[in-house]
């Protein structure tokens, strides 16, 4: 395995919501670790969680599954997720995967979520 | 003892008593001491067992060479070893050796284990020299042998997987290549098929399951053959996706994603009508006969996740000496993160098609795909592709 950036994940609570800023890659090695923080208690506690994206250089179908579960998980908590875009290679990766519509994106962590 | 000035070491008298021979007497992994002679000086009872003497002081006693011819010792790939190989004669040379992994193979009893031997030099206190050097041996028959017996099932997995033979199609070419990632993730996900569908018509189908190991392998499985039961069934292409979007959803919780590429190819005058559905998966690459390379077919839904799935139909045409590319994404992302080859590196390769037979532009397209990885895949590869012959059907 080719060992990029790896992923670190920063955790903080902003008024309405919970902010999960990525850096870094998430990949095969970095999607376990963002998946445990989803399944964090203080995530679960939150009624809006941000994963910011911005920061995330690359991003394979192992970080996308994670992504995808958060999104799950979400929905049946009824709580909302919501993302920033990311790079070209991020928006490019959700955009194959034909789950853009599904998710909802917001201009950046602090937006507020239509 | 040597002692230099400011830092003089004080010396346990536990351990001048013999106590620090009596620990290494006890540890489980065998230790033997040589020295630039090759003459054993010490070795403990466990070092006495897997070579094959009674006591540590009958192994000491035995002449340097005699220890050896007693086994067969080969590096992983088979080679076989002599003693100038080992890592202990190594370090008297001069050099710095790694950890070895051996095959041993006892010669009277024909027993075979597999051993990890390291050497660390003791440097004579007096020259500076490497006076002695210290072997220890680990035995991982156990984990090689469970390793070995995976790969085995892992390999026989992977046929089950693909296709043995890929059907004859009138006029056009098919053909396929498939790279497994790692050895860790002996099993990819990755799938291809080609199979008829209807009068004059072939379904290429091409996929990707998320995840490594045995449950991505029984994932696949179930992905390749719904969609085979469902094409046999008369469904269309969009009717196959959702069929196995519905089978993957009914599989246990874990989120199992799969990605699907189907292209049909129905033989029309001169040309093929092929009509492109995707789900989740990267667009194929149609390339004329002048090296022209475009995507074809539009995003739609991956398979197993999200309700309900959107994936569209798109019609398109492979005209007399065109090629049709199907892949998975290990292709466009192979290499280190930051500078993948990447959809355009792709169809840049797909430039130099006009010059090669369909055979050699896979071959071509896996070769850069995996020096760019530098051999190190982080996902399988798998290519097919369909050319039409260079003159027109009649």
């Amino acid at each position: 395995v080719i060992v990029g950036e790896q992923l670190t994940i920063e955790v903080r609570q902003e008024r309405d919501r919970i902010v999960l800023t990525l850096h870094g890659e998430l990949d095969l090695l970095g999607a376990p670790r963002l998946q445990s923080e989803i399944e964090s208690n203080t995530v679960d506690a939150a009624e809006i969680v941000v994963l910011d994206l911005d920061d995330v250089q690359f991003i394979d179908s192992a970080g996308l599954r994670v992504v995808l579960a958060a999104h799950v998980r979400t929905v049946e908590r009824g709580q909302k997720l919501a993302l920033t875009p990311g790079s070209p290679q991020v928006q490019r990766l959700f955009s194959i995967a034909g789950v853009s519509g599904h998710l909802h994106t917001i201009a950046s962590a602090n937006a507020a979520l239509v | 003892v040597i002692t230099r000035p400011g830092s003089e070491v004080a010396r346990d008298p536990l351990i001048e008593a013999g106590v620090l021979e009596a620990v290494l007497a006890n540890v489980a992994e065998a230790i033997t001491v040589v020295d630039s002679h090759g003459h054993m000086v010490f070795a403990n009872q466990a070092a006495a067992d897997l070579l094959g003497f009674a006591t540590p002081d009958e192994l000491t006693r035995a002449r340097p060479g005699t220890i050896m011819a007693r086994f067969i010792v080969e590096d992983e790939q088979g080679r076989e070893l002599d003693l100038e190989g080992m890592p202990a004669r190594r370090l008297f040379r001069g050099e710095r050796p790694e950890p070895l992994l051996v095959r041993n193979i006892v010669r009277a009893t024909g027993e075979e284990r597999w051993l990890i031997v390291r050497s660390s030099p003791i440097p004579d206190p007096e020259t500076g020299r490497i006076g002695y050097a210290v072997n220890v041996f680990e035995n991982i028959t156990e984990v090689k042998r469970a390793q070995l017996g995976e790969r085995f099932i892992a390999h026989t997995l992977q046929r089950a997987l693909l296709p043995e033979s890929l059907p004859e199609v009138p006029h056009a070419e098919i053909e396929a290549r498939y790279c497994a990632a790692g050895e860790l993730n002996e099993v990819g996900g990755d799938f291809y098929d080609v199979f008829e569908h209807g009068d004059d018509s072939w379904m290429l189908v091409i996929g990707d399951v998320c995840g490594k190991g045995s449950r991505a392998a029984g994932v696949t499985a179930l992905a390749r053959h719904t969609l085979r039961a469902a094409s046999m069934g008369g469904q269309s292409s969009t009717e196959m996706l959702e069929t196995l979007h519905r089978a993957l959803r009914r599989q246990p919780p874990g989120a199992d994603l799969c990605t699907a590429c189907l292209v049909l190819a129905k033989r029309a005058s001169g040309r093929m009508r092929l009509t492109v559905t995707l789900a989740g998966h990267p667009p194929p690459v149609l390339i004329d006969p002048r090296g022209e390379a475009r995507q074809v077919g539009r995003p739609g839904t991956l398979l197993g996740v999200l309700d309900p799935i959107d994936v569209a139909e798109c019609e398109d045409e492979l005209r007399a000496g065109e090629t049709l590319l199907l892949y998975t994404d290990g292709i466009p992302e192979a290499g280190h993160s930051d500078e993948v080859l990447g959809e355009r590196g792709l169809i840049e390769l797909c430039r130099k098609a006009p010059g090669l037979t369909l055979a050699q532009l896979l071959e071509h397209i896996e070769r850069v795909a995996l020096e760019h990885a530098e051999g190190s895949l982080r996902d399988d590869l798998a290519l097919l592709g369909l050319r039409m012959s260079p003159s027109p059907l009649r």
